[in-house]
């Protein structure tokens, strides 16, 4: 690996890291603002999505570490359950691709949707291996409307991602790099 | 044939001749009396020019109309800019009497408070929705410590969670994580104030024997360190006694609303009473 490939990897970690950080803060702050609290569209989960699907198992476990390390000062949640629920989701998004895969991003919407409603779920039951004072209850309806938001801001997102993979010159897996438009 | 001979017909036509004339003459001295053989075209004229005047009447309306049309049109698309733009000017005054009104009562409860509090806003809520925290614009720099208690001028909201140079985690009483010690303020039993779900705590630790109701008031004992003692906390909303255990479950809603919550305090020094009114 040459000095400019390595660059140009490095350039793409750093513009996700930066595009999770802006999203967070947006979905933290900007959205409370303007929408109170109405649930928000999970940016970050949709992050994780995209390099589970779009990246090698290595590289998404690097950017599983890396989204719970960016979006843990943003929640009280404990870094090891946020931990924890990321590996979960991450382990899940490639059993689904290993069995049901097709190209563009429709399959990022449908990944998107079915990984945000399993977050609560896998997060209940890490609080309660994990935690001293486990979680009580699911928000189902609350998730699923963050899932529905989400899944429907999936599209954008996707082009935004496609783009920053296109600016970095990063090369997909074999069986994701075509055609993903 | 003498003068003085009578010829009819030159009769007939010298009498009409005079006649016209006279009634000619008439007309020309009285102009504002139509004569009586002018009044049918007079009618007739009338008519026409009412008709006209109807016609000419309808189609300068109609022309009037369609021009008002485009400047009712016009007007109206301005009036409206000018409705959209009052209703936010309003909206936006409306806004800034509230908040206004909300800064007045910080400021009266900070003045009449001996406490030494620090004014925050809440600039961000937590990321996941299960956990209960909010961000606060006051870091370490302005002298925020971890553990520090964080209040409104109506009741308890939390305690400073995580400290950054310029913000602070708020974790909110709600909080399954968040633990206050309160005592009931009718009974004086004591107890721990955990949160529960995101609208109701849990008064835990409180034995079976221990006098509490509904509608109970909960306050902070004071022994935490980070509290007043009295500080409202919440209401006691279901008391459950198992048939066997040594304690009871007692169910409360916060005083405070975390979801409306725009300006808190930090209380700098917590041992000091509530109100200096209550003193005097």
């Amino acid at each position: 690996m040459n000095a400019k490939t390595l660059s140009l990897a490095f350039l793409n970690y750093a513009l996700f890291a930066l595009l999770i950080l802006v999203f967070t803060g947006f979905q933290t702050s900007l959205w409370m603002y303007v929408m109170g609290y109405f649930p928000s569209p999970q940016f970050w989960l949709s992050i994780l999505v995209f390099w589970s699907i779009y990246r090698s198992p290595k590289e998404s476990l690097i950017m599983a570490y890396l989204i719970s390390l960016l979006v843990a000062p943003f929640s009280a949640i404990p870094l090891k359950t946020l931990l924890m629920v990321h590996f979960c989701l991450f382990f899940l998004i490639f059993f689904i691709r290993h069995r049901i895969y097709w190209e563009g991003v429709t399959f990022m919407m449908f990944l998107t949707f079915w990984i945000c409603l399993a977050f609560p779920f896998i997060h209940f039951l890490m609080s309660f291996i994990l935690e001293p004072s486990p979680l009580h209850k699911i928000e189902f309806f609350d998730w699923t409307l963050r899932a529905i938001l989400t899944t429907l801001l999936t599209p954008p997102l996707f082009y935004l991602y496609v783009f920053i993979d296109r600016m970095t010159k990063k090369r997909w897996p074999t069986e994701a790099r075509s055609q993903a438009l | 044939m003498s003068f003085f001979a009578l010829d009819m017909k030159k009769l007939i036509i010298g009498l009409l001749i005079v006649t016209f004339t006279i009634i000619a003459l008439n007309t020309e001295f009285s102009p504002s009396r139509a004569p009586f053989f002018l009044k049918p075209f007079a009618y007739l004229a009338q008519s026409i020019q009412n008709a006209y005047a109807h016609l000419s009447s309808g189609v300068e309306g109609t022309f009037k109309l369609y021009f008002d049309l485009i400047d009712i049109k016009k007007q109206n698309r301005q009036l409206l800019k000018e409705n959209a733009s009052l209703k936010a000017q309003l909206g936006a005054l409306t806004e800034l009497q509230l908040e206004n009104q909300r800064l007045n009562r910080l400021l009266q409860f900070q003045q009449r408070s001996s406490m030494q509090l620090l004014a925050a806003k809440v600039i961000g809520r937590d990321l996941i929705p299960d956990h209960q925290s909010i961000t606060i614009n006051r870091g370490s720099k302005d002298g925020i410590k971890v553990n520090m208690g964080v209040i409104t001028e109506g009741g308890i909201v939390g305690y400073i969670l995580r400290v950054n140079n310029k913000t602070a985690t708020v974790l909110l009483l709600t909080d399954r994580y968040s633990a206050i010690d309160a005592i009931v303020q009718r009974s004086r039993a004591r107890g721990i104030v955990r949160g529960f779900t995101s609208d109701t705590c849990l008064l835990d630790f409180l034995q079976r024997s221990d006098d509490v109701v509904n509608g109970d008031l909960i306050v902070s004992s004071g022994f935490d360190q980070a509290f007043p003692k009295g500080f409202p906390i919440g209401t006691v909303f279901k008391v459950k006694k198992s048939r066997y255990g040594a304690s009871q479950e007692v169910y409360l809603h916060p005083i405070i609303n975390p979801f409306t919550l725009e300006e808190v305090f930090i209380i700098l020094n917590p041992q000091q009473k509530v109100a200096k009114k209550d003193e005097r």
